[in-house]
């Protein structure tokens, strides 16, 4: 089946169409200010061959009054033009960022991890903003420059068929002027925007990290780092610049030599008597308004060409498709909170496999926790149950049905997810914990703040629940941080929670705090827990222990503590370092019975 | 710097013709927290500096002279050597290339610098159009940094066409034996290997007079192929086996060392393998000597031109609409770009400038000569010189 490809033009001019009476309407009023361009020589010309050789004073008044008439309607129109170009530019932005904005929040996870959020931001910003240069400009500026072209050679034409051929001798030149720099302006131009994308990801990052950066003394490091990218950015964009000049100034040279040719013939016709100086002037006006057009294209172009590319990173963006997406068919049914995992395996895109054959079951209401070394899979399993990536193999059911057969929404909305790293707004207390449910009553939050612990401490702040907390919650400490995002999760009284390592970044008195705000959220709901500190999930109804994508082991702690094995070695470290020496001496033995002979020590 | 007649360039009377070339050599050397551009080393420097002076009649980087610049790179400063040669004359290429090279290396051995050379980078015009003048670069870099057995010839890094970064080469395996999986390394050893690899470094005291590598057997029929583990050393060691085994359930042969360099095309170190048998981040690239980087996304559209058999269809003319009917159908394409147009523009644009593919139009096909790209890694000297086998 053959695909039509839209040219990247015609989906521009689908974001335009929206606007096309204010675009007629600048045409239209370009299309004068031209025709007013055009009348403006022909006067002069009146002007300076007969009003003042013939001492004709009311040609003269007529022709002066006629030139101001002129330019005052072209003022006026010139004002009205770029009003409506601005309006215009400015919608176009609006609605593409609008819609840029609307189809991010739809991409999933995975796209956000592959990519620096300061590189999302720069084609947010910058490349959109290329757009509005085309449409404000370019497009119309294109349209009626070579409108413009055709009428003055019509016009040419029309007064002196030679003098027409010898201005257009020298256009071929212009032609390969724009084949010789197309493609290097191009190219720098997607070098600049790949580089300023750089450079958004790199400071977007470090001022996420100020206090990594200060508290490893690497400030100077990173002024460096980003110094070596602006200069790599300034030598870009020089060159760029370079490269736009030269062009403009070879084209100004090309049309200089038309102009001179055209010159020496109406020149040497006007000696010989053939032309007279009225037509001479009007001829020479003429041709350097047929020249002007060109050189205007030739600058739309160079505005084009670096548009394209950012329009390209707009629509590259545009273009992808979330990869968990909802089935027509999607269930929006309430769910109990059973998950079951058979023989689940994932992978990342084009990496290495995560969870291999992965199998457990959680009754509703049960708490699980799973344990593990680094890397062995446990927060891609939390992933997975809230749908942020889809399988590669295997079945995870909740309540007996396929995880993909609910909707996003549906599922998402019944499931909270307590992160190590919380994030909270800028904004109020009460806005951060109603994030949740937007829809909450104030005696809802204060109820799920203080069921996580959190009303005491919200009370004694001079604003309570109206305080402001900065950006990220800087003015709270850790655990406080953690107890708003505990009220956040119960708000929305969901059926699954899970708990990836939500407390073991704080300190003993929080821990506490928030361990006793975590019973009470995991009361009646399927619970998932993730904790280094193994202490934290002695409790569980079952403790599922990963290693390396795989499940090692299942069974309560009292069933595992007693089995040799991970859980006992990550619970007890000393246990962990017996079995180590014991496992030596063995090895050490069979060596020896196999005829290893231990060298005397010297 | 050094105005070089192009080797191809030749006048009417078989004289070459004066096309002066400009090259401007950087060397770059690894960091040290101790190094300070004191006094002394800047007037040791200054005398080397003038000892391998040669007018360019230019300034700045291309000047003649060479001129050291400081960095900061992470708690250490780093010392960055820039000097310029200019070559008017076929034939002197060579010499003023050397001797450009040689004051690098003497600007290490004199302790001059703040460390050994981490990396050189050149920059010339068109440089990556211009394999005569490679090849020069080339010989003078053999000649200059040839330390020990076993560094593979100099390669190039092409960032951007003018300029380019040296440094070696380890050769894994044809893109196209990659890309269909079907030579000696493969990425569903990758675990057994990781674990290996861990468990060495977690007892690093235990085997240290030894090494490991891998012996791989060529697959049959498509099968995944087949390694062995193996150590060598003064002499077995049954203690290393059985500890290598009673942790990793891996057995290890003992290989003596006369055989492991007598034939070591049949080993792989076990990093080397690694590095070869990953499915995932970017790929270093060979054509001929230019090395160039293959992004993730870059490598999944060249399967788009291999067939159901997995054979690239080289010489076949492809319009874009037979390749994005492809793509739409692909697993090697994330799912998020698979419809997208713009994503299959924009990435054959990467191709086309990186020379993985021809375009003419709007009709694509395989690069010539991709049957020969290499699969590698591009060590940049200092790298290579600290490489793990």
């Amino acid at each position: 089946m053959a695909t039509s490809r839209p040219s990247i033009w015609g989906r521009v001019w689908g974001i335009i169409l929206p606007y096309r009476a204010r675009l007629v309407v600048s045409s239209a009023t370009l299309l004068i200010l031209t025709g007013l361009g055009l009348v403006s020589p022909a006067i002069s010309a009146r002007l300076i061959g007969r009003a003042l050789p013939e001492y004709d004073r009311d040609l003269f008044l007529i022709c002066v009054a006629a030139l101001f008439v002129v330019h005052l309607l072209s003022n006026i129109l010139s004002y009205l033009y770029s009003y409506q170009m601005r309006i215009l530019g400015g919608r176009v932005v609006f609605d593409l960022r609008r819609r840029m904005y609307d189809h991010l929040q739809r991409l999933s996870l995975g796209f956000f991890e592959s990519r620096s959020s300061g590189e999302i931001i720069s084609r947010m910003m910058n490349d959109v903003n290329s757009i509005t240069s085309l449409v404000t400009g370019t497009v119309l500026n294109a349209l009626i420059s070579t409108f413009k072209a055709l009428a003055i050679l019509v016009v040419l034409f029309w007064t002196s068929t030679d003098v027409t051929l010898v201005a257009l001798a020298v256009l071929p030149l212009h032609f390969l002027g724009y084949f010789f720099f197309r493609n290097r302006i191009s190219h720098t131009a997607w070098k600049s925007s790949e580089k300023m994308s750089q450079i958004y990801g790199k400071v977007s990052e470090v001022l996420g990290a100020m206090k990594m950066v200060k508290s490893h003394s690497g400030e100077m490091r990173e002024s460096r780092t980003l110094i070596t990218q602006l200069r790599e950015s300034y030598d870009i964009n020089l060159y760029s610049g370079n490269l736009g000049s030269i062009w403009g100034h070879t084209t100004g040279n090309i049309s200089y030599v038309g102009q001179v040719a055209v010159m020496l013939v109406c020149g040497s016709a006007v000696i010989d008597q053939e032309l007279t100086l009225e037509e001479y002037i009007l001829l020479m006006s003429y041709v350097a308004m047929l020249y002007q057009p060109v050189a205007e294209l030739i600058g739309v172009v160079q505005q084009i060409l670096p548009a394209k590319v950012g329009i390209r990173r707009v629509f590259e963006i545009m273009d992808m498709e979330p990869e968990v997406v909802d089935q027509p068919t999607g269930s929006r049914e309430t769910i109990k909170g059973e998950v079951v995992f058979n023989d689940v395996s994932f992978a990342y895109a084009q990496g290495d496999q995560v969870l291999a054959d992965v199998s457990f079951h959680a009754e509703p209401g049960e708490v699980v926790a799973f344990v593990g070394p680094s890397g062995s899979g446990k927060t891609t399993i939390a992933n997975l149950i809230a749908r942020f990536y889809d399988r590669s193999r295997g079945e995870i059911l909740i309540d007996g049905r396929d995880i993909q057969e609910y909707t996003l929404r549906s599922l998402r909305d019944q499931m909270s997810i307590v992160l190590q790293e919380t994030f909270l707004f800028r904004g109020t207390i009460l806005d951060n914990i109603r994030y949740g449910k937007p829809d909450s009553t104030i005696e809802e939050i204060e109820e799920a703040a203080r069921l996580a612990n959190a009303h005491e401490f919200i009370c004694t702040m001079p604003d309570s629940y109206q305080s402001l907390i900065g950006s990220n919650g800087t003015r709270l400490s850790g655990g406080q941080r953690q107890r708003i995002a505990i009220a956040r999760a119960l708000i929305r009284n969901p059926r699954i929670l899970i708990l990836d390592e939500a407390t073991s970044a704080l300190d003993t008195v929080s821990e506490s705090k928030v361990q006793d705000a975590l019973q009470r959220l995991m009361l009646d709901r399927t619970t998932f827990v993730i904790a280094h500190r193994l202490s934290t999930i002695k409790n569980a109804n079952k403790i599922v222990v990963l290693k390396e994508g795989r499940v090692e082991q299942v069974g309560s702690h009292s069933e595992l503590i007693d089995q040799i094995g991970l859980y006992r070695e990550l619970y007890d470290p000393e246990w962990a370092k017996e079995q180590k020496r014991l496992r030596d001496e063995r090895i050490e033995e069979l060596a020896r019975d196999a005829g290893y002979v231990e060298e005397p020590e010297a | 710097m050094t105005a070089a007649p192009k080797q191809t360039a030749v006048g009417s009377r078989g004289v070459p013709r004066l096309r002066p070339t400009a090259f401007d050599l950087v060397a770059h050397y690894e960091p040290s927290a101790h190094f300070k551009f004191t006094r002394r080393v800047r007037n040791d420097f200054d005398v080397l500096a003038d000892e391998y002076s040669r007018s360019t009649w230019l300034l700045g980087r291309y000047g003649g002279r060479a001129v050291m610049q400081t960095d900061i790179e992470g708690i250490g400063v780093a010392c960055r050597v820039e000097i310029g040669r200019l070559v008017l004359r076929g034939g002197s290429q060579f010499a003023s290339i050397h001797s450009a090279m040689q004051m690098f290396r003497e600007a290490q051995d004199r302790n001059l610098a703040s460390g050994p050379i981490s990396r050189i980078i050149v920059h010339f015009h068109k440089a990556d159009h211009r394999p005569a003048d490679r090849e020069i670069v080339r010989a003078v870099f053999n000649d200059v940094f040839a330390d020990k057995e076993g560094d593979t010839e100099c390669a190039f890094l092409a960032e951007e066409k003018d300029r380019l970064e040296l440094g070696r080469c380890v050769e894994y395996q044809t893109l196209t034996t990659y890309l269909r999986e079907d030579g000696h390394y493969h990425s569903s050893h990758r675990a057994r290997i990781d674990k290996v690899q861990r468990h060495l470094q977690q007892e690093v005291g235990r085997y240290e007079n030894h090494r490991f590598f891998l012996r791989t057997h060529a697959p049959q029929d498509g099968s995944v192929p087949v390694i062995d583990f193996c150590y060598t050393g003064e002499s077995a060691d049954i203690r290393v086996e059985a500890f290598l085994e009673g942790y990793t359930n891996e057995k290890v042969q003992f290989v003596p060392r006369s055989e492991y360099r007598s034939e070591t095309t049949q080993f792989t170190g076990l990093a080397d393998y690694e590095r070869a048998s990953r499915r995932f981040g970017k790929l270093w690239i060979r054509q001929a000597d230019i090395v160039r980087r293959l992004l993730p996304q870059q490598v999944g559209v060249l399967y788009l031109f291999f067939n159901e058999q997995m054979q690239p269809e080289l010489g076949r003319n492809f319009t874009w609409d037979e390749i994005f009917e492809r793509q739409r159908i692909s697993n090697f394409i994330s799912r998020a770009s698979r419809n997208s147009q713009t994503y299959l523009d924009m990435v054959l644009e990467g191709l086309v400038l990186d020379r993985f593919i021809e375009s003419s139009g709007e009709s694509f096909r395989l690069a010539t000569g991709f049957e020969d790209f290499q699969h590698v890694t591009f060590y940049q000297l200092g790298e290579f010189r600290k490489r793990q086998i």
